[in-house]
This record gives structure tokens, C-alpha cells and sequence, in this order.
């Protein structure tokens, strides 16, 4: 068995292969054949030793140790949700998922300030009318006020003659 | 074999949690708490942060108790919750920070005791400096390298699971850790 050739992992993209052997995850079969392979390639030896040294050095990244009141707080933070309504229960794991999708966020951040301006808009109740202009087809509202005004002086002015016209013709009669 | 049972204990004791057995649930923080906040505190190197998203990760777990179904791993399921958490608090704090390099310095300040008594002075400034240098080298690495190299070191796991976590493929995965160690490898030389 141990008489198979083992590739050179460097040479075949399966790096992977030193990883494991410097994670001492190997098994036992590919280890001997990965270290039959080294005694003649000196590449995959270097890299070996490089990896294994760092691989150990990394053990000096110890973790802290944990506050004991962690479970405490976190049983204190679920009695808090217990006590929150049902549908804030339902919309959270929404919320959530859409926050950890990092490229929803920016539509997220559009569409609640869209939302927040239309609500404004509504309340206030001035939401901007559309404004075609020049062409005239829409016409300003002071214009017509105008034109009415117009049109009844003009008919005052019809009266006043037809007034006049009717007493010079009385005058005449007489 | 063994990950077939952990596998099987981890979803008995969730199908529980999710009937409203609530010991079930503290069974499973006890089996995974301290996983969670060290990979969580390596990743964001601080550890009050740490601790607050782990339990941001443990309290999603509970949220999602009713809907929970045993379809992937539940490691994979609640380490991909931290890695989100995690990442997302990095790119957060970059963002509000600027792209200012935190390699120089220590994140927040944190100046880490040496605890144990017993070793010299000496010792512990080496410690100390061993520790100082595996952290910056790992802080400087991109953050989904970060993450592959964290899991793969610290928590053992698969290259399969850590793709199931960083929902990527196997071969993607034994990628990123190749080129995380490649740096790690140029970067700590000269401590080999």
C-alpha cells in the first residue's frame, strides 16, 4: 500500500493535503505516503516545517476567560423577549436574516427613508403636484380668477350701454 | 462517527428546545457557549464585544426555536449565526471608523494580563509578545480568511462544515485557507 507514489500536492493544487498533515488530521496511509513523498521533494518539506511552526506558534493566541454573568445576562435578555408581543416575535428572525445579507442593506436604508419622506408628505398633507409649464394646458387658477373678473366687467359694460341706449331710445319715443 | 452522534444530540436536545423544554436549551449552551465566544472573540478581538454577540447568537437560537428544523448541522447552523454577527460587526466598525489600520494598535485599548503567576517576568513578556504578533497577523487577514483559518485551527472543523458556516464550496474554502496561511507563513517568519 505504502508503495503507491504520492503526487506532489504543491505541483497539483491539493496544499490541503500538508494542512492536514501539519493539523496532524492525516490518516495514517496518506501521512506515510506524504512523508515518503518529502524525503525526495524539497519544496513540500519546506513548506511542511514552515506550517507546522506556525501552526504551533498560533496556540499562543489563547482566548480570554468568559464573565460570569454571561449566562445570567443572556437569560435576562430572553426573559425580556418572552415579555415582547407576538408580532415583534414574528418580525425579528425577518430582521434579522435580512441583516446579516449585507447587500439588502443599502435597499433597506432607501426604502425606510422613502418611506419615513412619504409619510411626512402625507401628514403635512403638501405632497408636490405635478407642474407642466410652459404649454398653457394647465391654467394657473389666479388666470381664471382674472378672466371671470374680465368677463363680468365687460358684461356690466354690456349692461351699462344697453342701459343707455334703452333711455336715449325712451328719449326719443318721447 | 463521532460527528454522526453530536450531530444527533445537538438536534435531539433543539427539537426539545423547540417543544418549550427549556433545561434542553441550557444543555446546549453549556456544550457550545465557550466555542461561540472564543471564535466570536478572535474574530473581533475584544472580548465585552465577544460576549455581547454570542449572546446575540444564543438569544437568535432561541428566537428560532419554533421554526427549527435538523437539516444541516446545528454547529454549522449556530457558528454560520456568529459568523455573520461577527462580520458584520467588523464591517460596521470599519465603516464608522474609516479604513484606519488597526494592525498598530491593540483593538480598544485592550491590554491583555498575563494571569498565570507562576512563570517569570521574562516569560511573560515573551508570551506576551508571541501573543501580540499571532493576533495582528491573524486581525490583518481579510475577513472571510480570518474566519476559515479560526475555525479550521481553533475549532477543528471540517473543511465541509467550515463551507456549510461561510456557505461557500469545499474547494473555495481549502482556497482561502491556503492563501490565509501563505500570509500567516510570509508574516511570522521570523518566528519560526
Amino acid at each position: 500500500m505504502l508503495n503507491i507514489k504520492m503526487t506532489c500536492p504543491l505541483q497539483t493544487g491539493n496544499a490541503d493535503v500538508l494542512l492536514d498533515y501539519c493539523a496532524r488530521s492525516l490518516d495514517a496511509e496518506r501521512k506515510a505516503m506524504l512523508e515518503k513523498h518529502m524525503e525526495s521533494c524539497a519544496e513540500c518539506r519546506e513548506m511542511a516545517g514552515a506550517q507546522s511552526q506556525i501552526w504551533s506558534a498560533m496556540d499562543a493566541f489563547e482566548a480570554e476567560t468568559i464573565s460570569a454573568d454571561f449566562d445570567r445576562k443572556l437569560y435576562n435578555r430572553i426573559e425580556e423577549l418572552e415579555r415582547v408581543p407576538a408580532w415583534e416575535r414574528f418580525w425579528a428572525p425577518v430582521r434579522d436574516y435580512l441583516q446579516g445579507q449585507p447587500a439588502w442593506r443599502p435597499v433597506l436604508s432607501i426604502a425606510a427613508a422613502s418611506a419615513v419622506l412619504v409619510v411626512v408628505f402625507v401628514v403635512r398633507g403638501d405632497v408636490p403636484q405635478p407642474v407642466i409649464e410652459p404649454s398653457g394646458a394647465i391654467i394657473d387658477v389666479r388666470d381664471v380668477e382674472q378672466a371671470e373678473h374680465v368677463l363680468e366687467d365687460l358684461e356690466m359694460l354690456r349692461q351699462f350701454d344697453a342701459g343707455s341706449s334703452g333711455a336715449n331710445a325712451q328719449k326719443e319715443v318721447l | 462517527m463521532m460527528a454522526v452522534a453530536t450531530l444527533e444530540r445537538d438536534a435531539e436536545l433543539m427539537l426539545r428546545v423547540r417543544d418549550g423544554d427549556t433545561e434542553s436549551f441550557a444543555l446546549l449552551l453549556g456544550r457550545h457557549r465557550s466555542p461561540v465566544i472564543h471564535f466570536v472573540y478572535r474574530m473581533v478581538q475584544n472580548q465585552p464585544v465577544a460576549e455581547e454577540l454570542a449572546q446575540e447568537v444564543f438569544l437568535r437560537v432561541y428566537r428560532s426555536r419554533a421554526n427549527y428544523e435538523p437539516t444541516a448541522k446545528f454547529t454549522t447552523w449556530l457558528f454560520r449565526i456568529a459568523s455573520h454577527l461577527a462580520l458584520n460587526w467588523i464591517r460596521d466598525r470599519r465603516h464608522e471608523r474609516g479604513q484606519e489600520s488597526l494592525d498598530e494598535a491593540t483593538p480598544d485599548g485592550m491590554v491583555r494580563q498575563v494571569s498565570d503567576r507562576e512563570i517569570s517576568k521574562e516569560q511573560a513578556m515573551v508570551r506576551e509578545s508571541k501573543f501580540e504578533e499571532i493576533r495582528r497577523a491573524i486581525h490583518s487577514l481579510p475577513e472571510k480568511q480570518k474566519a476559515a483559518v479560526l475555525m479550521h485551527k481553533y475549532e477543528e472543523m471540517e473543511y465541509s462544515q467550515i463551507a456549510g458556516v461561510l456557505e461557500c464550496s469545499e474547494s473555495a474554502v481549502k482556497s482561502l485557507l491556503f492563501r490565509a496561511y501563505e500570509s500567516l507563513r510570509a508574516r511570522l517568519a521570523h518566528m519560526a
